[in-house]
Protein backbone atom coordinates (compact mmCIF):
# COMPACT_ATOMS: atom_id res chain seq x y z
CA UNK A 1 0.00 0.00 0.00
CA UNK A 2 1.12 3.69 -0.96
CA UNK A 3 1.76 6.45 1.75
CA UNK A 4 -0.48 8.56 -0.72
CA UNK A 5 -2.22 7.86 -3.64
CA UNK A 6 -4.39 9.63 -5.87
CA UNK A 7 -6.65 8.08 -8.04
CA UNK A 8 -8.64 9.65 -10.65
CA UNK A 9 -8.72 13.22 -8.90
CA UNK A 10 -10.87 16.02 -10.72
CA UNK A 11 -10.42 19.49 -9.08
CA UNK A 12 -12.57 22.71 -10.00
CA UNK A 13 -12.08 25.89 -9.56
CA UNK A 14 -15.99 27.25 -10.39
CA UNK A 15 -16.47 26.38 -13.72
CA UNK A 16 -13.07 26.13 -14.41
CA UNK A 17 -11.70 22.41 -15.03
CA UNK A 18 -8.41 22.04 -13.68
CA UNK A 19 -7.52 18.88 -12.72
CA UNK A 20 -8.30 16.33 -15.29
CA UNK A 21 -8.02 13.14 -13.81
CA UNK A 22 -4.84 13.06 -11.85
CA UNK A 23 -3.49 9.41 -10.79
CA UNK A 24 -0.10 9.06 -8.82
CA UNK A 25 1.30 7.52 -5.94
CA UNK A 26 4.32 8.49 -3.24
CA UNK A 27 5.81 5.30 -1.32
CA UNK A 28 6.92 5.58 2.33
CA UNK A 29 10.15 7.71 2.66
CA UNK A 30 10.27 8.30 -0.74
CA UNK A 31 10.97 12.11 -2.27
CA UNK A 32 8.72 12.53 -5.33
CA UNK A 33 8.41 15.37 -8.23
CA UNK A 34 5.46 16.96 -9.50
CA UNK A 35 7.08 18.33 -12.47
CA UNK A 36 5.23 20.87 -14.80
CA UNK A 37 5.11 24.51 -16.65
CA UNK A 38 3.28 27.52 -14.43
CA UNK A 39 -0.45 27.40 -14.25
CA UNK A 40 -0.80 23.08 -15.29
CA UNK A 41 -1.96 22.44 -12.11
CA UNK A 42 0.84 21.47 -9.95
CA UNK A 43 -0.56 24.02 -7.08
CA UNK A 44 -4.00 22.58 -7.49
CA UNK A 45 -2.70 19.43 -7.09
CA UNK A 46 -1.24 19.76 -3.21
CA UNK A 47 -4.16 21.39 -2.24
CA UNK A 48 -6.49 19.16 -3.41
CA UNK A 49 -4.57 16.97 -1.08
CA UNK A 50 -5.18 19.22 1.61
CA UNK A 51 -8.80 19.53 1.20
CA UNK A 52 -7.64 23.39 0.33
CA UNK A 53 -9.68 23.10 -2.50
CA UNK A 54 -12.19 20.36 -2.11
CA UNK A 55 -12.07 17.60 -5.10
CA UNK A 56 -15.22 17.25 -7.05
CA UNK A 57 -14.40 13.46 -7.95
CA UNK A 58 -11.80 10.64 -6.92
CA UNK A 59 -9.60 9.68 -3.99
CA UNK A 60 -7.52 11.08 -1.96
CA UNK A 61 -6.05 7.72 -0.05
CA UNK A 62 -3.38 8.15 2.60
CA UNK A 63 -2.51 5.62 5.14
CA UNK A 64 -5.27 3.34 3.45
CA UNK A 65 -7.83 5.84 4.17
CA UNK A 66 -9.72 8.22 1.30
CA UNK A 67 -9.20 11.76 2.61
CA UNK A 68 -10.67 13.57 -0.26
CA UNK A 69 -12.84 16.53 1.58
CA UNK A 70 -12.04 15.92 4.80
CA UNK A 71 -11.29 19.77 6.74
CA UNK A 72 -7.69 20.25 6.36
CA UNK A 73 -6.74 20.56 9.92
CA UNK A 74 -7.75 17.09 10.26
CA UNK A 75 -5.82 16.19 7.61
CA UNK A 76 -2.99 17.99 9.10
CA UNK A 77 -3.06 16.19 12.01
CA UNK A 78 -3.56 13.20 10.14
CA UNK A 79 0.41 13.24 9.62
CA UNK A 80 0.76 15.46 6.09
CA UNK A 81 2.25 19.15 6.21
CA UNK A 82 2.42 21.83 3.90
CA UNK A 83 4.77 24.27 2.88
CA UNK A 84 2.93 26.86 0.49
CA UNK A 85 4.08 28.66 -2.56
CA UNK A 86 5.08 32.41 -1.92
CA UNK A 87 5.76 30.88 2.15
CA UNK A 88 2.83 32.85 3.53
CA UNK A 89 4.15 33.47 6.66
CA UNK A 90 1.87 35.01 9.35
CA UNK A 91 3.53 38.55 9.35
CA UNK A 92 2.57 39.84 12.66
CA UNK A 93 4.11 36.59 14.36
CA UNK A 94 7.35 36.00 15.78
CA UNK A 95 9.62 32.72 14.86
CA UNK A 96 9.07 31.55 18.12
CA UNK A 97 5.32 31.74 17.60
CA UNK A 98 5.07 30.51 14.32
CA UNK A 99 6.57 26.92 15.32
CA UNK A 100 3.81 27.44 18.40
CA UNK A 101 1.00 27.79 15.51
CA UNK A 102 0.70 24.11 14.34
CA UNK A 103 -1.60 21.62 16.74
CA UNK A 104 0.62 18.18 16.76
CA UNK A 105 -1.31 14.97 17.66
CA UNK A 106 -0.66 14.61 21.29
CA UNK A 107 2.01 11.98 21.02
CA UNK A 108 3.98 14.95 19.32
CA UNK A 109 6.73 16.01 22.30
CA UNK A 110 6.97 19.89 20.89
CA UNK A 111 10.27 20.17 22.89
CA UNK A 112 11.98 17.60 20.70
CA UNK A 113 10.14 19.02 17.67
CA UNK A 114 12.06 22.53 18.33
CA UNK A 115 15.45 21.24 18.55
CA UNK A 116 14.72 19.32 15.94
CA UNK A 117 14.07 22.19 13.86
CA UNK A 118 16.63 24.84 15.30
CA UNK A 119 19.13 22.08 14.52
CA UNK A 120 18.42 21.72 10.47
CA UNK A 121 17.89 25.53 10.90
CA UNK A 122 20.54 27.15 13.18
CA UNK A 123 19.90 30.69 11.77
CA UNK A 124 15.86 30.66 13.44
CA UNK A 125 17.12 29.89 16.72
CA UNK A 126 19.23 33.01 16.96
CA UNK A 127 16.17 34.95 15.67
CA UNK A 128 13.66 32.92 17.22
CA UNK A 129 12.18 36.45 19.06
CA UNK A 130 12.25 38.29 15.85
CA UNK A 131 8.95 39.18 13.57
CA UNK A 132 8.92 36.55 10.93
CA UNK A 133 8.09 39.72 8.16
CA UNK A 134 11.61 41.22 9.39
CA UNK A 135 13.20 37.81 8.27
CA UNK A 136 15.11 37.63 4.41
CA UNK A 137 13.07 35.64 2.11
CA UNK A 138 15.42 32.51 2.60
CA UNK A 139 15.02 32.74 6.23
CA UNK A 140 11.32 32.61 5.89
CA UNK A 141 11.27 29.61 3.39
CA UNK A 142 13.60 27.89 6.59
CA UNK A 143 10.89 29.15 8.39
CA UNK A 144 7.97 27.78 6.83
CA UNK A 145 9.63 24.63 6.07
CA UNK A 146 9.99 24.31 10.06
CA UNK A 147 6.76 25.43 10.68
CA UNK A 148 5.52 22.28 8.60
CA UNK A 149 7.70 20.33 10.57
CA UNK A 150 6.68 20.95 14.05
CA UNK A 151 3.91 18.48 13.24
CA UNK A 152 6.15 15.68 12.68
CA UNK A 153 4.34 14.60 9.35
CA UNK A 154 4.65 11.81 7.51
CA UNK A 155 3.90 13.25 4.54
CA UNK A 156 5.50 16.88 3.27
CA UNK A 157 4.21 18.53 0.37
CA UNK A 158 5.80 21.70 -0.64
CA UNK A 159 4.65 23.57 -3.71
CA UNK A 160 7.79 25.29 -5.26
CA UNK A 161 10.04 25.17 -2.32
CA UNK A 162 13.06 26.75 -4.15
CA UNK A 163 11.60 29.25 -6.17
CA UNK A 164 12.64 32.83 -5.88
CA UNK A 165 15.74 31.77 -4.12
CA UNK A 166 19.60 32.11 -4.31
CA UNK A 167 21.59 29.24 -5.84
CA UNK A 168 23.46 28.90 -1.58
CA UNK A 169 19.98 29.05 -0.39
CA UNK A 170 18.86 26.59 -2.77
CA UNK A 171 21.72 24.70 -1.57
CA UNK A 172 20.33 24.73 2.12
CA UNK A 173 17.12 23.63 1.39
CA UNK A 174 18.28 20.49 -0.75
CA UNK A 175 20.64 19.63 2.51
CA UNK A 176 17.89 20.15 4.36
CA UNK A 177 15.42 17.81 2.97
CA UNK A 178 17.73 15.76 2.38
CA UNK A 179 18.10 15.68 6.46
CA UNK A 180 14.26 15.43 6.47
CA UNK A 181 14.16 12.32 4.25
CA UNK A 182 16.67 10.26 6.30
CA UNK A 183 14.68 10.95 9.03
CA UNK A 184 11.53 8.85 7.57
CA UNK A 185 9.74 11.74 6.23
CA UNK A 186 8.21 11.30 2.46
CA UNK A 187 8.49 14.16 -0.09
CA UNK A 188 6.17 15.19 -2.57
CA UNK A 189 6.68 18.53 -3.81
CA UNK A 190 5.86 20.69 -7.42
CA UNK A 191 8.38 22.06 -9.00
CA UNK A 192 9.17 23.88 -12.71
CA UNK A 193 12.92 23.10 -12.72
CA UNK A 194 13.51 19.58 -13.82
CA UNK A 195 17.51 19.94 -12.87
CA UNK A 196 16.75 21.06 -9.27
CA UNK A 197 14.01 18.65 -8.80
CA UNK A 198 16.08 15.00 -9.13
CA UNK A 199 18.67 16.78 -6.99
CA UNK A 200 15.90 15.82 -4.41
CA UNK A 201 13.38 13.49 -5.87
CA UNK A 202 13.89 9.93 -6.96
CA UNK A 203 11.44 9.83 -9.50
CA UNK A 204 8.78 12.58 -10.76
CA UNK A 205 5.39 12.77 -12.73
CA UNK A 206 4.94 15.36 -15.28
CA UNK A 207 1.83 17.43 -15.40
CA UNK A 208 0.68 19.32 -18.14
CA UNK A 209 -3.10 20.97 -18.15
CA UNK A 210 -4.43 18.86 -15.56
CA UNK A 211 -3.60 15.71 -16.40
CA UNK A 212 -0.38 13.79 -15.86
CA UNK A 213 1.37 12.75 -19.37
CA UNK A 214 4.30 11.48 -18.14
CA UNK A 215 6.22 9.23 -15.32
CA UNK A 216 9.90 8.43 -14.69
CA UNK A 217 12.93 8.03 -12.16
CA UNK A 218 15.56 10.31 -12.39
CA UNK A 219 17.90 9.11 -14.97
CA UNK A 220 15.02 8.21 -17.31
CA UNK A 221 14.05 11.70 -17.18
CA UNK A 222 17.25 13.68 -17.07
CA UNK A 223 18.64 11.61 -19.71
CA UNK A 224 15.01 12.40 -21.95
CA UNK A 225 15.84 15.38 -23.31
CA UNK A 226 12.85 15.86 -25.85
CA UNK A 227 10.43 14.81 -23.03
CA UNK A 228 11.78 17.87 -21.17
CA UNK A 229 11.77 20.31 -23.85
CA UNK A 230 8.60 19.17 -24.71
CA UNK A 231 6.70 19.12 -21.16
CA UNK A 232 8.80 21.27 -19.37
CA UNK A 233 9.99 24.04 -21.76
CA UNK A 234 13.85 23.12 -20.80
CA UNK A 235 16.49 23.98 -23.68
CA UNK A 236 18.45 21.15 -25.21
CA UNK A 237 19.83 19.23 -28.00
CA UNK A 238 17.73 16.97 -29.90
CA UNK A 239 18.87 13.82 -29.97
CA UNK B 1 -10.17 75.03 34.42
CA UNK B 2 -7.24 73.05 34.97
CA UNK B 3 -9.39 70.98 37.68
CA UNK B 4 -12.18 69.89 34.67
CA UNK B 5 -9.63 69.46 32.31
CA UNK B 6 -8.56 66.67 34.26
CA UNK B 7 -11.65 65.61 35.45
CA UNK B 8 -12.57 65.32 31.81
CA UNK B 9 -9.44 63.16 30.90
CA UNK B 10 -10.23 61.20 33.66
CA UNK B 11 -13.78 60.49 32.01
CA UNK B 12 -12.17 60.53 28.51
CA UNK B 13 -9.76 57.82 29.46
CA UNK B 14 -12.44 55.53 32.04
CA UNK B 15 -14.82 55.72 28.86
CA UNK B 16 -12.15 54.53 26.19
CA UNK B 17 -10.87 51.84 28.27
CA UNK B 18 -15.00 50.54 28.26
CA UNK B 19 -15.01 51.30 24.08
CA UNK B 20 -11.84 49.01 24.07
CA UNK B 21 -13.17 46.60 26.27
CA UNK B 22 -16.66 46.16 23.92
CA UNK B 23 -15.01 46.42 20.73
CA UNK B 24 -12.21 43.71 21.39
CA UNK B 25 -14.84 41.13 20.69
CA UNK B 26 -15.63 42.61 17.97
CA UNK B 27 -12.68 43.77 16.16
CA UNK B 28 -11.89 39.60 17.30
CA UNK B 29 -14.55 38.27 14.99
CA UNK B 30 -14.34 40.77 12.43
CA UNK B 31 -10.60 39.96 11.68
CA UNK B 32 -10.68 35.98 12.38
CA UNK B 33 -14.24 35.00 10.71
CA UNK B 34 -15.06 38.19 8.29
CA UNK B 35 -18.01 39.00 10.05
CA UNK B 36 -19.49 42.46 10.60
CA UNK B 37 -21.63 41.25 13.97
CA UNK B 38 -23.99 43.99 13.71
CA UNK B 39 -25.36 42.41 17.30
CA UNK B 40 -22.25 43.17 19.25
CA UNK B 41 -23.92 46.38 20.92
CA UNK B 42 -26.76 44.24 21.93
CA UNK B 43 -24.33 41.91 24.28
CA UNK B 44 -23.54 44.95 25.81
CA UNK B 45 -26.99 46.05 26.32
CA UNK B 46 -27.75 42.65 27.78
CA UNK B 47 -24.65 43.42 30.54
CA UNK B 48 -26.16 45.98 31.61
CA UNK B 49 -29.18 44.80 32.03
CA UNK B 50 -28.32 41.72 33.63
CA UNK B 51 -26.35 43.99 36.32
CA UNK B 52 -28.68 46.12 36.80
CA UNK B 53 -31.25 43.20 37.76
CA UNK B 54 -28.39 41.63 39.97
CA UNK B 55 -28.01 44.68 41.72
CA UNK B 56 -32.01 45.33 41.75
CA UNK B 57 -32.24 42.44 43.53
CA UNK B 58 -29.72 41.13 45.12
CA UNK B 59 -28.01 43.90 46.70
CA UNK B 60 -24.49 42.91 44.75
CA UNK B 61 -22.60 44.94 41.88
CA UNK B 62 -19.60 42.69 41.86
CA UNK B 63 -22.10 39.69 41.16
CA UNK B 64 -23.82 41.53 38.70
CA UNK B 65 -20.64 42.32 37.06
CA UNK B 66 -19.68 38.59 37.27
CA UNK B 67 -23.10 37.41 35.93
CA UNK B 68 -22.58 39.78 33.11
CA UNK B 69 -19.97 38.39 31.37
CA UNK B 70 -21.41 34.63 31.99
CA UNK B 71 -24.75 34.87 30.37
CA UNK B 72 -22.97 37.20 27.87
CA UNK B 73 -20.75 34.23 26.74
CA UNK B 74 -23.40 31.55 27.30
CA UNK B 75 -26.28 33.73 24.76
CA UNK B 76 -22.88 34.59 22.63
CA UNK B 77 -21.79 30.68 22.37
CA UNK B 78 -25.29 29.87 21.66
CA UNK B 79 -25.79 32.64 19.40
CA UNK B 80 -22.30 31.81 17.45
CA UNK B 81 -23.62 27.74 17.02
CA UNK B 82 -27.61 28.98 15.91
CA UNK B 83 -26.78 31.88 13.65
CA UNK B 84 -23.31 32.76 13.10
CA UNK B 85 -21.52 30.06 12.12
CA UNK B 86 -24.43 28.77 9.79
CA UNK B 87 -24.71 32.40 7.83
CA UNK B 88 -20.88 32.80 7.77
CA UNK B 89 -20.47 29.83 6.01
CA UNK B 90 -22.84 30.44 3.13
CA UNK B 91 -21.22 34.08 2.87
CA UNK B 92 -20.07 36.98 5.27
CA UNK B 93 -23.36 39.25 3.43
CA UNK B 94 -25.65 36.79 4.98
CA UNK B 95 -24.34 36.97 8.41
CA UNK B 96 -24.19 40.31 8.43
CA UNK B 97 -27.86 40.43 7.66
CA UNK B 98 -28.99 37.57 10.42
CA UNK B 99 -27.44 39.79 12.96
CA UNK B 100 -28.81 42.69 11.86
CA UNK B 101 -32.02 41.02 12.47
CA UNK B 102 -30.79 39.86 15.47
CA UNK B 103 -29.79 43.25 16.73
CA UNK B 104 -33.44 44.16 16.26
CA UNK B 105 -34.74 41.56 18.57
CA UNK B 106 -32.51 41.91 20.92
CA UNK B 107 -33.50 45.45 21.36
CA UNK B 108 -37.31 44.88 20.86
CA UNK B 109 -36.84 42.14 23.68
CA UNK B 110 -35.23 44.40 25.73
CA UNK B 111 -37.82 47.37 25.72
CA UNK B 112 -40.82 44.54 25.85
CA UNK B 113 -39.19 43.08 29.37
CA UNK B 114 -37.50 45.90 30.97
CA UNK B 115 -39.32 49.15 29.09
CA UNK B 116 -38.19 52.09 27.20
CA UNK B 117 -36.87 54.22 30.39
CA UNK B 118 -33.24 54.13 31.42
CA UNK B 119 -32.48 52.04 34.17
CA UNK B 120 -30.23 54.31 36.19
CA UNK B 121 -27.53 52.17 38.54
CA UNK B 122 -26.44 54.04 41.37
CA UNK B 123 -22.90 54.93 41.84
CA UNK B 124 -20.69 52.80 44.28
CA UNK B 125 -18.10 53.52 46.35
CA UNK B 126 -18.69 57.92 46.50
CA UNK B 127 -16.02 59.86 45.87
CA UNK B 128 -12.87 61.04 46.69
CA UNK B 129 -10.97 64.15 47.16
CA UNK B 130 -8.07 64.45 45.48
CA UNK B 131 -5.45 67.14 46.51
CA UNK B 132 -2.23 67.80 44.95
CA UNK B 133 -0.17 70.73 43.75
CA UNK B 134 -2.56 73.13 42.46
CA UNK B 135 -5.39 70.76 42.23
CA UNK B 136 -8.47 70.33 44.09
CA UNK B 137 -11.62 68.66 42.95
CA UNK B 138 -13.81 65.39 44.24
CA UNK B 139 -13.89 62.36 41.74
CA UNK B 140 -16.21 59.43 41.75
CA UNK B 141 -14.35 56.39 43.02
CA UNK B 142 -16.30 54.01 40.61
CA UNK B 143 -14.65 56.03 37.53
CA UNK B 144 -11.57 54.80 39.14
CA UNK B 145 -12.30 51.32 39.83
CA UNK B 146 -13.69 50.76 36.04
CA UNK B 147 -10.89 52.03 34.99
CA UNK B 148 -8.74 49.03 37.02
CA UNK B 149 -11.12 46.57 35.73
CA UNK B 150 -10.97 47.59 31.98
CA UNK B 151 -7.23 47.38 32.45
CA UNK B 152 -6.91 44.12 34.05
CA UNK B 153 -9.64 42.55 31.64
CA UNK B 154 -7.62 44.34 28.77
CA UNK B 155 -4.20 42.96 29.58
CA UNK B 156 -5.42 39.57 30.40
CA UNK B 157 -6.62 39.85 26.78
CA UNK B 158 -3.39 40.70 25.67
CA UNK B 159 -1.33 37.76 27.39
CA UNK B 160 -4.02 35.13 25.87
CA UNK B 161 -2.78 36.38 22.77
CA UNK B 162 0.82 37.05 22.94
CA UNK B 163 1.37 33.83 25.46
CA UNK B 164 -1.53 31.33 24.72
CA UNK B 165 -1.58 28.55 22.32
CA UNK B 166 -4.90 29.38 21.26
CA UNK B 167 -4.49 32.92 21.43
CA UNK B 168 -1.46 32.98 18.83
CA UNK B 169 -3.35 30.71 16.94
CA UNK B 170 -6.67 32.65 16.80
CA UNK B 171 -3.77 35.58 15.83
CA UNK B 172 -2.23 32.87 12.81
CA UNK B 173 -5.88 32.56 11.71
CA UNK B 174 -6.38 36.77 11.63
CA UNK B 175 -3.73 36.60 9.59
CA UNK B 176 -4.35 33.74 6.99
CA UNK B 177 -7.14 31.23 7.88
CA UNK B 178 -6.17 28.68 5.57
CA UNK B 179 -2.75 28.57 6.69
CA UNK B 180 -3.45 27.95 9.80
CA UNK B 181 -6.20 25.45 8.96
CA UNK B 182 -3.55 23.49 7.15
CA UNK B 183 -1.21 23.66 10.75
CA UNK B 184 -3.93 21.57 12.10
CA UNK B 185 -5.87 24.47 13.72
CA UNK B 186 -9.28 24.46 13.97
CA UNK B 187 -10.27 27.44 12.80
CA UNK B 188 -14.12 26.74 13.65
CA UNK B 189 -13.57 26.15 17.02
CA UNK B 190 -10.83 29.06 18.09
CA UNK B 191 -13.22 31.68 16.38
CA UNK B 192 -16.66 29.77 18.81
CA UNK B 193 -13.95 30.46 21.40
CA UNK B 194 -13.11 33.74 20.97
CA UNK B 195 -16.68 34.84 19.83
CA UNK B 196 -17.75 33.49 23.39
CA UNK B 197 -14.98 35.53 24.73
CA UNK B 198 -15.41 38.39 23.41
CA UNK B 199 -19.05 38.90 24.00
CA UNK B 200 -18.67 37.91 27.79
CA UNK B 201 -16.25 41.01 27.79
CA UNK B 202 -18.69 43.26 25.69
CA UNK B 203 -21.51 42.02 28.87
CA UNK B 204 -18.77 42.93 31.19
CA UNK B 205 -18.47 46.47 29.53
CA UNK B 206 -22.02 46.81 29.89
CA UNK B 207 -22.13 45.78 33.27
CA UNK B 208 -19.51 48.22 33.75
CA UNK B 209 -20.79 51.39 31.69
CA UNK B 210 -24.16 50.76 33.88
CA UNK B 211 -23.56 53.45 36.63
CA UNK B 212 -21.85 55.76 34.01
CA UNK B 213 -23.61 55.50 31.32
CA UNK B 214 -27.38 54.57 32.94
CA UNK B 215 -29.03 51.10 30.60
CA UNK B 216 -31.51 51.22 28.21
CA UNK B 217 -32.83 49.25 25.01
CA UNK B 218 -31.04 51.38 22.11
CA UNK B 219 -27.49 51.43 23.92
CA UNK B 220 -26.02 49.13 22.09
CA UNK B 221 -27.71 49.78 18.82
CA UNK B 222 -26.76 53.35 19.19
CA UNK B 223 -22.90 52.72 19.68
CA UNK B 224 -21.98 50.08 16.87
CA UNK B 225 -20.76 52.78 14.24
CA UNK B 226 -18.74 53.93 16.77
CA UNK B 227 -17.41 50.19 17.72
CA UNK B 228 -16.60 49.45 14.02
CA UNK B 229 -14.66 52.55 13.52
CA UNK B 230 -12.65 51.76 16.62
CA UNK B 231 -11.74 48.17 15.49
CA UNK B 232 -10.98 49.38 12.12
CA UNK B 233 -8.45 52.17 13.34
CA UNK B 234 -6.78 50.09 15.80
CA UNK B 235 -6.42 47.29 13.60
CA UNK B 236 -7.94 43.68 13.64
CA UNK B 237 -7.10 41.42 16.72
CA UNK B 238 -4.89 44.14 17.89
CA UNK B 239 -5.42 44.89 22.09
CA UNK B 240 -2.91 48.07 22.01
CA UNK B 241 -4.59 49.29 18.66
CA UNK B 242 -7.88 48.98 20.09
CA UNK B 243 -7.04 50.82 23.47
CA UNK B 244 -5.00 53.56 21.85
CA UNK B 245 -7.70 54.02 19.35
CA UNK B 246 -10.90 54.23 21.85
CA UNK B 247 -9.09 56.04 24.54
CA UNK B 248 -8.10 58.43 21.79
CA UNK B 249 -11.86 58.60 20.89
CA UNK B 250 -12.77 58.97 24.59
CA UNK B 251 -10.06 61.96 25.15
CA UNK B 252 -11.08 63.46 22.05
CA UNK B 253 -15.36 63.51 22.98
CA UNK B 254 -14.42 64.00 26.79
CA UNK B 255 -12.38 67.03 26.00
CA UNK B 256 -13.95 68.44 23.45
CA UNK B 257 -17.30 68.86 24.91
CA UNK B 258 -15.42 71.41 27.47
CA UNK B 259 -15.42 73.70 24.91
CA UNK B 260 -17.75 72.51 22.24
CA UNK B 261 -21.68 71.03 22.42
CA UNK B 262 -22.13 67.55 22.76
CA UNK B 263 -23.05 67.26 19.30
CA UNK B 264 -20.12 68.67 17.65
CA UNK B 265 -17.90 67.33 19.87
CA UNK B 266 -18.53 63.47 18.98
CA UNK B 267 -18.31 64.78 15.13
CA UNK B 268 -14.64 66.00 16.00
CA UNK B 269 -14.12 62.80 17.44
CA UNK B 270 -15.36 60.56 14.65
CA UNK B 271 -13.31 63.42 12.62
CA UNK B 272 -10.19 62.72 14.12
CA UNK B 273 -10.44 58.98 13.61
CA UNK B 274 -11.20 59.26 9.69
CA UNK B 275 -7.79 61.30 10.16
CA UNK B 276 -5.95 58.53 11.40
CA UNK B 277 -7.46 55.91 8.98
CA UNK B 278 -6.65 57.88 5.98
CA UNK B 279 -3.08 58.38 7.18
CA UNK B 280 -2.52 54.60 8.26
CA UNK B 281 -5.22 52.86 5.93
CA UNK B 282 -4.21 49.43 7.59
CA UNK B 283 -5.38 51.10 11.06
CA UNK B 284 -3.25 51.83 13.90
CA UNK B 285 -1.55 48.04 14.77
CA UNK B 286 -3.32 46.71 11.71
CA UNK B 287 -2.08 43.32 10.64
CA UNK B 288 -1.20 43.81 6.92
CA UNK B 289 -2.82 40.68 5.06
CA UNK B 290 -5.86 41.00 7.52
CA UNK B 291 -6.59 44.26 5.13
CA UNK B 292 -5.29 43.22 1.60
Amino acid sequence: MSLLELSELHTYYGLAYVLQGISLACEEGEAVALLGRNGQGKTTTIKSIMSLVVPRRGRVMFLGKNIAGWPPHVISRKGISVVPESRRIFPALSVLDHLRVPVAPPQVDRAERLKFVFDLFPELRTKKNENARDLSGGQQQMLVIARALMMKPRLLLLDEPMEGLSPKLIKRVIEALTIIQDNGVTIFFASTNCELAFRIANRAYIIEKGRIVHHAGRDELLGDVEVQRHYLGVRGQKK
Amino acid sequence: MTDLLITQSLNGITSGLIFALITLGLSIVLGLMGVMNFAHGSFYMFGGYIAYMMFANLGSFWLGLAAAALVCGAIGLALFVIIVRPLAKRSPLEALLGLVGVSMIFEQAARTIWGAEPKVLPIPFGTVQIQAFSLNFSYPVYFLVAMVISIVVLAGMSLLFRHTDVGIRCLAAIQDREMASSMGVNVNLVSAFMFTVGMAVAGLAGGLAGPIFSVYPNMGIELIGMLFVIAIVGGMGSVAGTVIAAITLGLAKSISSIFISGNLSEILAFALLLVILLIRPRGLMGIASVMD
